[in-house]
């Protein structure tokens, strides 16, 4: 069993992660990043550049940047398809127990943890009536991210048409108590609204139609974009309730049209749920083998409002999503200031 | 980005010295969180705040959401941590007169209290908060509606005095109602603060609670739960969209007409609801801090479309400005949500740590010349140059003054070279194409300088 000493050991490689391990490089200490995937990035890596004639402030350009950068740093040993498996001691003397490629074992010995595991994003199978995966032209705004990020072109599923008409479908998995999820994602009106710019800006005449309760127009520089975007998109303040495919791929939305006290019925080339984001799958574990507590929306918990990285364990730290739904840019933040913990807890000249 | 990238790696890299200390600017939460963090690792930092206290719009609130303690709690017991740290000078009733110098090496005059301070620092965060706007918001005449913030201060009243007694019902009456329209970057803020406040007094005794906005926030940790209690506790809120409320005053307090899609279908009203209320809550407009112009011009940083500090896309680098060692934390950029500012201010610190830990700063040398012989001394580069990279100098070969270039701050974007009227500046190392890449890429700066 190899063993391996690291001032700072960070798990996950995804724009926390990956940050966090700068943050702290870049103040001359030696961080090891654990990625479970066969390459880091996370799904930062996986979304796709929304620029229109101008920067709409995404932040997927970022990630691949800072990709490049952390794999380029000499202080920062970068472990993928690795996974913790066990950790012992306290602050200052951390003792992780790594399985790599499902079968080597390694030692870290390290003095700090940044926990960087980020977020799965919601099943939208959990909500049957939105035909995710029984309607082709149903997908998830990370799908369609996906889609453009590999391909560069926007097409529907069934039959590689260019849609004329689309929805977007707010909230999906996020504000719903039904399936437990009582928070806000924080990230789907942003990503939803920018996806929808810049189709508007590829596709001439595309129609775009947003089914929401609330737009969150928080953040520098969106309520102005948000506003342009009310000049070129409905906007439907209802979340349908059901999905028919009718045999040429079209999807008709019912939803309520409170205008009226009607449910009505509408077709749509193609239909993109802004799922939310969920605590990643084994957070649990993972939380009782680091011994730290979760929140009531099962996130990673802080230890109150004011000291938002740090956990109920000294010398383990949080960063970004996992802690709670964050975008690029509150992640990259979030990240930052997990890194001043640990430098300030490494001692500094 | 890519270009910038460039710019930097192909030049010479020249070793410049860097000043350790670092300026606050601002004694709000955003400048006192900056002063621990930057404590934390050790740096010499210099606070100046142009009041007589340190707290800021913060600490003049009542409650914060998502927080179990007050802002004076908060802010007291960090100002506490403050007072013991060494590191950390407080200069009361001071204001920034004069920054020259180099990146790394920025000459800082500061007046306080009628004596001048002079230090070289090698970086300054600016953390100058924002300005509440004055004037009632929305009716003329009596009755006035009142301010979130006034509301605020009868609320922390009313639980000093335990809640009893005429008075107080008359401060926070029976019927109260809330209108919050969306109105830009602060948005977000106003619906928060308006969902907390409005939960506060719908859990007075006997208290009838409207709320009405366009979208209800929830874009921040805690308040979805808060919107939901809210509306269990017996809170009212209409959702509006085009068709802004009506309001107007009537016997003893305010007619509200709203139009709330969601109940047109119960008809009869098409969606229009009248309201009475006694009391008319309105958010106050956030605006920039009074200073920002003086400052912009001061430190020659950029401001966005709202006038708040930074452009809106500083490559991510959420705190970072359009100079080299000068950043930018909380509601004078526009970031209004304390959690957020914490956040923020801690990840600035580390940057800012990093910065100045620099044994070298990365300076194109000799990118950028100017030829003395042809230059006129028309002081357009000067003008144009967004980094403040030009002063005029004395040449001793021609005899007289020259512009020169300040390789320190240079970014060798080119712009002078384009403006130059005599064609004294050349561009060295770039070929016709990159000088092209960079004039396209910052020809915005410049629209925005020259304006300015």
């Amino acid at each position: 069993m190899g063993s391996t000493e690291s001032a700072a050991l960070v798990i996950g490689g995804g724009v926390a992660g990956i940050t966090a391990a700068l943050g702290i490089a870049e103040s001359g200490f030696a961080v090891s990043v654990l990625e479970r995937e066969e390459d880091i990035g996370g799904h930062g890596a996986r979304l796709c550049c929304k620029a229109t004639d101008v920067c709409r402030q995404c932040g997927a350009c970022i990630v691949a940047d800072k990709i490049e950068q952390v794999r380029a740093h000499p202080n920062v040993s970068i472990l993928t398809r690795a996974e913790l498996v066990n950790l012992s001691g306290a602050m200052g003397d951390f003792d992780a127990a790594i399985v790599r490629d499902k079968s080597e074992e390694l030692r870290i010995r390290t003095s700090a943890i940044v926990v960087a595991t980020g977020f799965a994003p919601f099943d939208a199978r959990q909500k049957p009536e939105l035909g995710y995966r029984t309607c082709a032209n149903v997908l998830t705004g990370l799908e369609l991210e996906e889609q453009i990020r590999r391909t560069g072109s926007i097409v529907r599923p069934s039959d590689g048409c260019r849609p004329a008409n689309i929805a977007f479908v707010q909230c999906v998995g996020s504000r719903d108590p039904h399936i437990g999820n009582d928070y806000c994602s924080r990230v789907c009106c942003k990503y939803a609204l920018r996806m929808a710019s810049m189709l508007q800006a590829r596709i001439p005449d595309l129609h775009v139609t947003v089914f929401y309760m609330d737009v969150q127009v928080g953040g520098k520089g969106f309520y102005d974009f948000y506003q342009s975007c009310r000049d070129t998109m409905r906007f439907v303040r209802a979340i349908p309730v059901g999905v028919v495919e009718d045999g040429s791929g079209s999807i008709e939305l019912q939803y309520e049209d409170t205008t009226r006290g009607q449910v009505v019925k509408e077709p749509f080339d193609m239909v993109v749920l802004s799922v939310g984001m969920v605590p990643a799958a084994d957070a649990g574990t993972l939380a009782a083998m680091l011994g730290i507590g979760t929140n009531g929306s099962r996130f990673f918990a802080s230890r109150d409002g004011t000291e938002a990285n740090l956990t109920n364990v000294d010398g383990i730290v949080l960063a970004g999503a996992c802690q709670g739904p964050k975008d690029i840019e509150g992640s990259i933040a979030h990240a930052q200031a997990a890194a001043l913990r640990v430098v300030a807890q490494l001692g500094v000249s | 980005m890519g270009h910038a990238r460039n710019r930097e790696s192909d030049g010479t890299i020249k070793k410049t010295s860097m000043s350790r200390r670092v300026l606050v600017v601002g004694g709000g939460v955003a400048g006192i969180e900056m002063a621990l963090a930057l404590a934390e690792l050790r740096c010499d930092t210099t606070l100046v705040e142009q009041g007589t206290s340190l707290g800021g719009n913060a600490g003049a609130l009542c409650s914060l959401y998502g927080f179990e303690q007050t802002p004076e709690e908060l802010i007291g017991k960090k100002v506490a941590t403050m007072r013991t740290n060494p590191g950390i000078r407080v200069l009361f009733e001071a204001a920034v007169r004069d920054v020259k110098g180099d990146v790394g090496n920025l000459h800082v005059r500061i007046e306080a209290c009628g004596k001048v301070h002079e230090s070289d620092f090698g970086a300054i965060v600016v953390a100058t908060g924002f300005d509440l706007a004055t004037g009632s918001p929305v009716t003329s005449g009596e009755p006035t509606a009142i301010s979130c913030s006034e509301l605020e201060r009868r609320l922390a009243q009313l639980r000093a005095g335990n809640g009893r007694g005429r008075s107080n019902a008359l401060s926070v009456p029976r019927n109260v109602c809330f209108v919050v329209e969306d109105s830009g970057v602060d948005s977000a803020v106003h619906a928060a603060s308006a969902l907390k406040n409005a939960l506060a007094v719908q859990k007075l005794p006997k208290r009838n609670v409207f709320l009405c906005c366009q979208n209800v926030n929830v874009a921040g940790e805690g308040l979805e739960a808060l919107y939901r209690e809210a509306r269990a506790s017996g809170v009212v809120i209409f959702k509006f969209d085009g068709d802004k409320p009506q309001v107007a005053a009537a016997d003893r307090g305010f007619n509200v007409t709203v139009r709330d899609a969601s109940v047109a279908a119960n008809d009869r009203c098409n969606g229009l609801m009248d309201l009475h209320c006694d009391l008319l809550v309105l958010p106050e407009r956030i605006v920039p801090g009074p200073h920002t112009p003086y400052l912009q011009k001061l430190l020659r940083v950029d401001v966005d479309s709202s006038d708040y500090f930074q452009q809106n896309n500083v490559w991510l680098r959420p705190t970072a400005s359009n100079r080299k060692g000068i950043f930018f934390v909380g509601g004078c950029r526009g970031s209004f949500d304390v959690c957020d500012i914490l956040t923020e201010a801690r990840a600035t610190a580390l940057e800012v740590y990093t910065w100045i830990g620099r044994d070298e700063i990365p300076v194109s040398v000799g990118k950028v010349r100017v030829d003395p012989a042809k230059c006129a001394v028309c002081l357009t580069c000067l003008r144009s140059c967004p980094h403040d990279a030009v002063e005029i100098v004395f040449d001793g070969d021609i005899g007289g003054k020259t512009a020169h270039i300040v390789e320190s701050a240079c970014h060798a974007c080119g712009i002078c070279v384009a403006e130059c009227p005599a064609k004294a500046i050349q561009m060295v190392a770039a070929d016709d194409l990159q000088k092209g890449m960079a004039i396209k890429g910052e020809r915005r700066q410049v629209e925005q300088w020259v304006q300015n």
